[in-house]
């Protein structure tokens, strides 16, 4: 998935920008390491390493930490341009997050330095530091604070950041009470008025409704033309396509392509059609007793096959390419087929099972294709992940967990266009309003 | 993995002023100064002054977050600042009357000898527990957002100052009242009051580091701020054989409540002023030093732990 061929006919970063630019952001072979397990293994009890701590000092090394251990990111190098608008794409757990972490300081890399000039204000949740009890005038002044504004700065441009909130009403109001699009404005407002040179942003345009995120993009585009560099991190293509001159995809904590926006975000659409049929064969974390195998999951757009994406309510049909180990049986009996597909936080979301509509025959072929076709997709958009098992006569038989991860993109499930996200709404519900006036 | 070995340098000279423009975007951006993020650094007394100086403003900012919501949560307010340490005293007074040195003394005298402990000790408590927390309570500013992570604990520990002072005020009306009031107070407060910092600041640092890691801190607390009660308030050092008495005259509490009592009260222990004065406000240092120089060797993993 790293293939270094597909960067070519994109240009790279120090060839397209200017060149007499000179950089404001500079990371040479930057790593990091974090221990396996992830955050949580930090969480063993002081008992437990002080014990470690004994053992290792009476000479048993099997508890040495290198095995223990995973690079988050390894050698990247890039530079940006002063003035530039990058932005940084690719799946979930490349290492987008953690990049920008080091970028902003908030953790340390493990080796390589990077190196900026000027100031610089991380933006990695909009609203980090609002505190519920305070009131919205407080909170401006906190957050303000907490993002590196000085108070005199924040006096200045006060007046503005809340007539961009449109919270002027609720300004001693406790934000507690606020209800969650004043929230995310006024944070989005006090973001959006930072003076530093250089901006790190994470996904904060998905914020508020549609015309308030209208009118964000409309700032980012000033932000963009002011003369600062601001390092973009986002889901949304169209986004990134709109802001950024130059964009770097990270995969596997490596950068796998950089250069023109556009080129990248191609590549990035393309490796995601990939990533949409899996070969499962060569799995060994599988469950059952192995007498039926998958050997290959897909999952298509009825109606739309060739398309690149799955976008909410699109009708999916899922393949699963299945194989019988006895290789001479004329045909396996009492098939079921069983596919789960579940949220970003392992929530179960669907289940397809080929007994729940009793359509599956109970004779089937020794080796084939089970298809399943769905119903308009009514989830919110992100990323899904499917995991699939067989079972036969009853008794399980392969279980590949998890086997595929889609990424359901924004559509118009609504006539509007807009969309819920998911913090919002999990499922989507199809819905009609009306107004009429009391008899 | 090897995060211990994981500092920062900023290598940079000091932070300058922001082009001062009232019309915004129209100042063009200054780039006049580098920082250098890497894995090794120095975590030196200079840095971490020229950071704290650097981050002032957001050190005043969590200040006045702390004090202010304390207060916004609770119905009776400053009240309670003024009523826990009355409450306590008078209680105490009654149940240990006959304590000792004590016996003798009228039960105003008694009320003042535990008030003037508990003053003290109620905002030396309150603030270690914030600040032992801070790192937890504030996990997603931690994880999210960079500064010097000192400003947490830092925070709660300078935000107690004001608790103090209104207690003090209480203190001594109560000793005026019971006609046991001293100017002399009001001169050694402020000392009295950097030792206490120094220490709940030295302790507070340890174990906020310490509780971002390891859950078991946090059930270690209480307990150790009880036994610290129980020494410092209840069992003054003329409760105790000579060698016990050597190695709490070097508790900077033991020396904050012991002047509070002898000069409200006019009995000293034995041990001396001078002696006890010059050991607990050295012991304070050695706290606060030590403490800072702890959590400066883990501050760079904690986003990483919480």
């Amino acid at each position: 998935m790293t293939d270094p061929t597909q960067t070519d006919g994109v240009s790279t970063l120090s060839s397209s920008a200017t060149p007499q630019s000179p950089w404001a952001i500079r990371a040479d072979g930057i790593g990091k390491r974090f221990r396996l397990g992830g955050v949580r293994s930090f969480h063993h009890s002081l008992r437990q390493d002080l014990t470690n701590a004994f053992k290792r000092a009476m000479g048993d090394a099997s508890l040495g930490y290198d095995d223990e251990t995973f690079w988050a990111l390894r050698d990247v190098s890039f530079e940006v341009a002063r003035g530039e608008t990058i932005g940084l794409i690719g799946p979930n757990g490349a290492g987008k997050s953690t990049l920008l972490k080091l970028l902003s300081r908030i953790t340390l890399p493990t080796e390589g330095t990077i190196r900026y000039r000027g100031r610089l204000a991380s933006l990695l949740e909009v609203g980090t530091g609002f505190h519920p009890e305070l009131t919205g005038r407080e909170n401006v002044y906190l957050n303000g604070a907490i993002l590196g504004m000085k108070r005199t700065e924040i006096d200045r441009k006060f007046d503005e950041i809340v007539a961009f909130a449109e919270v002027e009403k609720f300004l001693e109001t406790p934000a507690k009470f606020y209800s969650s699009g004043m929230y995310v404005r006024l944070a989005f407002a006090v973001a959006a008025h930072l003076d530093q040179e250089i901006l790190l942003i994470d996904e904060v345009l998905a914020v508020g409704d549609a015309a308030f995120q209208k009118k964000c993009l409309g700032k980012m585009h000033d932000i963009t033309r002011q003369g600062r560099t601001v390092f973009f991190v986002s889901h949304n293509m169209a986004a990134v396509q709109a802001l950024c001159e130059h964009a770097i995809l990270l995969e596997d904590g490596k950068i796998t392509a950089e250069g023109e926006t556009d080129g990248v975000v191609r590549i990035y659409l393309d490796k995601q059609i990939a990533r949409t049929r899996v070969a499962l064969a060569e799995r060994t974390d599988r469950k059952g007793n192995g007498k039926i195998r998958i050997d290959a999951l897909s999952v298509e757009v009825v109606g739309n096959e060739g398309r690149e994406t799955i976008r909410v309510g699109d009708r999916l049909r899922v393949k699963l390419d299945y194989k019988s180990q006895g290789a001479d049986s004329p045909g396996a009996s009492n098939l079921r087929f069983v596919v789960g597909i579940f949220d970003h936080q392992n929530q179960a979301v669907f289940r397809l099972d080929s007994e729940m509509t009793g359509e599956v025959e109970s004779t089937s072929p020794a080796s084939g294709e089970a298809i399943c076709e769905t119903e308009p997709l009514n989830i919110a958009p992100g990323p899904c992940y499917l995991d699939v098992a067989v079972y036969g006569s009853g008794q399980l038989a392969d279980h590949v967990s998890p086997a595929l991860e889609i990424n359901v993109q924004p559509a118009d499930f609504y006539p509007t266009g807009r969309m819920f996200r998911r913090a919002e709404a999990l499922y989507l519900l199809g819905q009609r309003w009306s107004v009429q006036e009391r008899e | 993995m090897s995060a211990s070995s994981q500092e920062q340098t900023v290598s940079s000279p000091e932070l300058s002023p922001a082009p001062a423009s009232g019309i915004p975007g129209a100042s063009l951006p200054a780039y006049n100064y580098e920082t250098l993020v890497s894995p090794t650094s120095a975590i030196g007394p200079v840095q971490i002054c020229r950071d704290v100086w650097r981050f002032r403003e957001l050190l005043g900012a969590f200040i006045l977050r702390d004090v202010k919501v304390r207060y916004k949560q609770t119905a009776l307010g400053v009240i309670w600042v003024v009523l826990q340490p009355l409450l306590a005293g008078g209680l105490f007074a009654k149940v240990f009357s006959d304590l000792g040195s004590l016996s003798d003394q009228t039960s105003g005298e008694k009320f003042l000898f535990f008030l003037a402990g508990f003053v003290p000790w109620t905002t030396f408590s309150s603030a270690v527990q914030l600040s032992s927390a801070s790192m937890e309570i504030n996990s997603n500013l931690v994880r999210k957002v960079y500064f010097p992570r000192i400003l947490l604990p830092g925070a709660y520990v300078l935000g107690s100052v004001i608790d103090y002072c209104i207690a003090l005020i209480v203190l001594l009306i109560a000793a005026a009242a019971v006609g046991h009031f001293s100017p002399l107070v009001l001169v050694l407060a402020p000392a009295l009051l950097l030792v206490q910092l120094l220490t709940a600041g030295g302790v507070g640092l340890v174990l906020a580091s310490l509780n971002a890691q390891y859950h078991d801190v946090k059930y270690a607390i209480p307990f150790v701020l009880f036994v610290g009660l129980t020494v410092t308030v209840f069992l003054p050092l003329d409760n105790w054989g000579p060698s016990m008495t050597q190695i709490l005259s070097f508790n900077p509490m033991t020396l904050v409540i012991e002047i509070y009592r002898s000069v409200l009260t006019g009995e000293s222990p034995a041990i001396g002023l001078v002696a006890l004065s010059l050991r607990g406000s050295f012991a304070s240092v050695v706290i606060f030093l030590g403490g800072v120089w702890f959590f400066r060797q883990r501050e760079s993993m904690l986003a990483d732990i919480l």
